[in-house]
């Protein structure tokens, strides 16, 4: 079928499809890096080839392509009965068949690689041609070759030892009395020049072995008759050799040790070769290794990929788009189509835009106009007009596709719809709203009782007085009238004292609008401490003060900044269990600093286990069984609606440090 | 036994962290004609006192430092008797029953009523007034009873328990005059005139006669 006009030829590849570039956009580096892909038809010309040829061969696809197959691939080569031997351990289990190819590169050199090529055929399963992958392997197997290679060495090296020994006799006092010629191969010294010289002599003060050499004297006292130890000799040339010594003594017919006879094998080249042979093959070791873990991974990742591919093609359920700068689709996926409840034709050629709300228009295009080669990937959520005419919500990750001079020529998209989720996340944020209502109605409850609790206080006193007034009078004594008089001035202090406290639990409790006046926040500190005293005795806390006076007015509410203070206060206080010590404290500093007044509460309590202390402000997260976790939250909130921060942190010997910044500046004019 | 009106020896002890009902107690009490002391933690009051005399404590469950009912158990370890009168703002019950089993006379809720807490002292010193003086007595009952021999002290027990003196005699072998002579030195150093009157210090002191 090779006399198919050009144009009937397939552009596409069955396995990759057109997804074959859009793979490659997802994993440029992978593919170009290790591998590349063609296609030839039944005629052996190659009509297509990946970029990644231009890396891995040196050739431009467009050199390649109408070339035939078999002048680039499965080329003869000298090595090729090892490279058969190598391609054996290719395992060939797959549908697929694998091989191993000596592939022409543009530099006149070759390269190894491992093919897998597969038929392709259309729908009526005429065959179309053959598409394959092709792995780089050179690096394997040309490290392979040079492993044989040197092992050809080492045996050649085994073969020609002989010349490398020396054998020599010495008096038990280690005089020489013969070496053989063959010692000025190995020392460079003549065998007249050493006989008659100690052999340890030839040792030098820090070679290797001379302990050994030395210990052979007490050896031989204890009946050792065989030694054989490594041991560096001085040459006749200043440098020394590695020497393997394999010696036994010769004794006389009564018994004594009369002389050494050995034989020295020069291992100085030997273990070198040795050495860098061991490094070599590690080395290799090493790097098949790491090639093989590489490939592994890629496989891992390739099917990986496909296999998400084929998901967001196959299963549909994201929408993907391409179009061009301006917005007109040029592609758009069947998921889409449902969607939009148009066919492919009515939407490619045709601008979103006109779908996108007005009021998101604008922010939509700014955020496409914002994309850059170096930032060229957005998601963005907007509202659209849906099918059914309903508004619904859409999030897409737009991804601008740039020319080499960094101008975009088009775009894909990949999107959902977010509608649902965005009632949901309506809801969460209204629940949300509700709980700080209630939560917060909850801590005020609480303190009111609390506030209760302390009227007691003075009422009693006021009803003690006027009980003792009455007995005074009563008794008709000669001082009662004046002590009785004395006991009304007291019930009118208690009186007033419990008109305060009734004061402040009105102000703190009535739900004013917020109300932006100028404070001193020392005062407010003041009256807070004032209306915590109940809590303060009940928590059994040492409340302290450390205010600089005069402090800048700050322009605030001062009922919101009161409820943060309290709530600050009572987690302090909280953080303190009765009982386990006697020592709690709390601390409230005023600062003015840095165009702004703070506030600090520093409690010297339990504090936190948790790491990140901002966390303590996060909605629901509590440490305290009974708590909701909203406290720290609503100070977080009421503070940023006042403009200000509220922030947290450990103290470095005992417990926290919650601090209020609050900003002097021009907000909030009245 | 009737109550003095105004026993110039009795003491009101105030321990409260709230200056004016501090004040207002004192008031009250003095109204009594009582002499009172005020102390605004129980850490100043224990280092203030200064010896056993009949006394009525008025302290708050809540306080800095020290709590009201943390003084009562320390008071019970340090062996001093008080009366004593728990005043709190808000009565729990784990609160009441543990001032109630420290042996508090009363609990009460701040505020309280009118003739409440005037009522508490009165009886609080009456009752303390009492267990002093039982106190002295046994202390002196004591001090005469380690006057006598160990003899005496033997003759004591036998004529608690109703031996006669020839029993007496028999059971200490020796002759009834000596038991006689002892009988007589026990009455005289234990300053008692009959037979009841001992057996009745016998008891106020605690000494079971041995009837086995």
């Amino acid at each position: 079928m090779s006399d198919e006009p050009n144009s009937d030829r397939p552009h596409k590849s069955a396995l990759w499809g057109d997804s074959g570039n859009a793979w490659c956009d997802i994993w440029p580096d992978l593919i170009s890096g290790t591998s590349l892909n063609y296609c030839f038809d039944t005629a052996g010309v190659i009509f297509y080839v990946s970029e990644s040829t231009r890396i891995l061969l040196g050739y431009s696809p467009e050199q390649m392509v109408g070339q035939k197959f078999a002048d680039f691939f499965d080329l003869d080569h000298p090595a090729r009965a090892t490279l058969d031997e190598l391609a054996g351990q290719i395992t060939n289990d797959g549908p697929i068949r694998r091989r191993l190819s000596v592939v022409r590169r543009a530099d006149g050199d070759v390269a190894f690689m491992e093919i897998s090529e597969g038929e392709v055929r259309d729908a009526t399963s005429n065959l179309l041609g053959r598409e394959g992958m092709a792995y780089d392997l050179t690096h394997y197997i040309s490290s392979d070759l040079a492993l044989r290679q040197s092992e050809r060495k080492y045996r050649r090296l085994v073969e020609d030892l002989g010349e490398d020994y020396v054998i020599y006799t010495h008096k038990p006092s280690g005089e020489l009395t013969y070496v053989s010629p063959s010692v000025r191969e190995v020392l460079g010294f003549s065998a007249e020049d050493l006989i008659g010289r100690n052999w340890r002599e030839l040792i030098g003060e820090n070679f290797v072995g001379r302990d050994l050499a030395d210990q052979v004297r007490s050896e031989v006292k204890a009946g050792v008759r065989f030694h054989k130890f490594t041991v560096e000799i001085a040459d006749a040339f200043g440098g020394r050799r590695l020497v393997e010594i394999q010696q036994r003594p010769a004794f006389s017919a009564d018994g004594r040790y009369i002389s050494m006879e050995g034989i020295a094998k020069d291992i100085t080249e030997f273990t070198r070769n040795a050495q860098e042979l061991q490094r070599l093959k590690d080395e290799l070791e090493e790097r098949v290794a790491q090639r093989t873990a590489e490939l592994l991974t890629i496989n891992e990742r390739l099917v990986e990929s496909e296999s998400r591919y084929r998901n967001v093609v196959e299963d549909q359920t994201e929408f993907i788009c391409r179009w061009l700068p301006g917005g007109k689709y040029t592609f758009v996926n069947d998921a889409y189509c449902r969607y939009m409840k148009k066919p492919y034709g009515e939407l490619v050629g045709h601008s979103f835009l006109p779908i996108i709300y007005v009021e998101d228009r604008l922010r939509v295009a700014a955020e496409i106009e914002s994309l850059s080669p170096e930032q060229p990937t957005i998601t963005s959520e907007h509202r659209v007009v849906r099918a059914d005419g309903s508004m619904g919500w859409n999030q897409w990750t737009n991804r601008a596709i740039f020319d080499e001079h960094g101008k975009s020529k088009g775009y894909q998209s990949v999107g959902r719809d977010i509608t649902d989720l965005k009632i949901v996340e309506d809801l969460v944020l209204e629940r949300e709203e509700h709980l700080k209502r209630v939560s917060r109605l909850a801590i005020m409850g609480e303190l009111i009782a609390g506030i209760a609790h302390e009227i007691h206080q003075p009422l009693h006193a006021a009803q003690l007085f006027a009980e003792a007034a009455r007995r005074n009078l009563e008794m008709g004594a000669e001082r009662g009238v004046s002590t009785a008089i004395d006991c009304t001035r007291e019930i009118s202090n208690a009186i007033t004292r419990t008109a305060t406290i009734i004061r402040h639990l009105r102000s703190f409790t009535t739900n004013k609008p917020t109300k932006i006046e100028p404070l001193d926040m020392n005062e407010v500190v003041r009256e807070v401490a004032d209306v915590m005293s109940y809590e303060t005795r009940r928590a059994g806390v040492k409340l302290t003060f450390n205010l600089t006076e005069p402090l800048p007015p700050w322009n605030g509410d001062r009922v919101q900044i009161q409820q943060i203070l309290v709530h600050l206060l009572r987690n302090a206080y909280e953080a303190m269990p009765q009982g386990e010590r006697s020592d709690w404290q709390v601390v409230i500093t005023t600062k003015h600093k840095n165009h702004g007044v703070l506030v600090e509460i520093i409690d010297n309590g339990l504090g936190t286990e948790i790491a990140d202390v901002e966390r303590l402000f996060d909605a629901f997260y509590t440490t305290k069984p009974e708590g909701l976790g909203m406290g720290l939250s609503i100070c977080k909130t009421i503070a940023e609606s006042l403009n200000a921060q509220v922030e947290a942190r450990k103290n470095p010997e005992r417990g926290m440090t919650f601090r209020l910044r609050l900003p002097l500046g021009p907000r909030y004019e009245s | 036994m009737s109550m003095p009106s105004a026993g110039e020896d009795a003491v009101v002890y105030i321990v409260d962290d709230d200056e004016q009902v501090r004040k207002a107690v004192m008031a009250l009490v003095e109204a009594m004609g009582v002499s009172s002391e005020s102390y605004p933690s129980a850490e100043e009051f224990l280092r203030a006192y200064d010896g056993r005399r009949p006394a009525c404590l008025v302290t708050d469950v809540r306080m800095l430092g020290m709590s009201g009912l943390e003084l009562q158990e320390r008071l019970l370890d340090m062996g001093l008797s008080m009366s004593v009168i728990v005043l709190t703002a808000f009565a729990t019950t784990p609160t009441t029953v543990r001032a109630m089993r420290n042996g508090a006379l009363t609990l009460m809720e701040k505020p309280c009523n009118d003739d409440e807490l005037w009522d508490a002292v009165r009886r609080g010193l009456t009752n303390d007034r009492e267990n002093y003086e039982l106190e002295q007595q046994r202390a002196n009952l004591k001090q005469r009873l380690a006057e006598l021999t160990p003899k005496e002290r033997e003759v004591l027990d036998l004529m608690i328990a109703g031996d006669a003196n020839k029993v007496i005699a028999r059971k200490l072998d020796c002759s009834i005059r000596t038991v006689e002579n002892h009988r007589q030195k026990v009455f005289q150093k234990m300053s008692a005139d009959s037979l009841a009157e001992l057996v009745r210090m016998a008891v106020a002191m605690g000494i079971v006669p041995n009837l086995a």
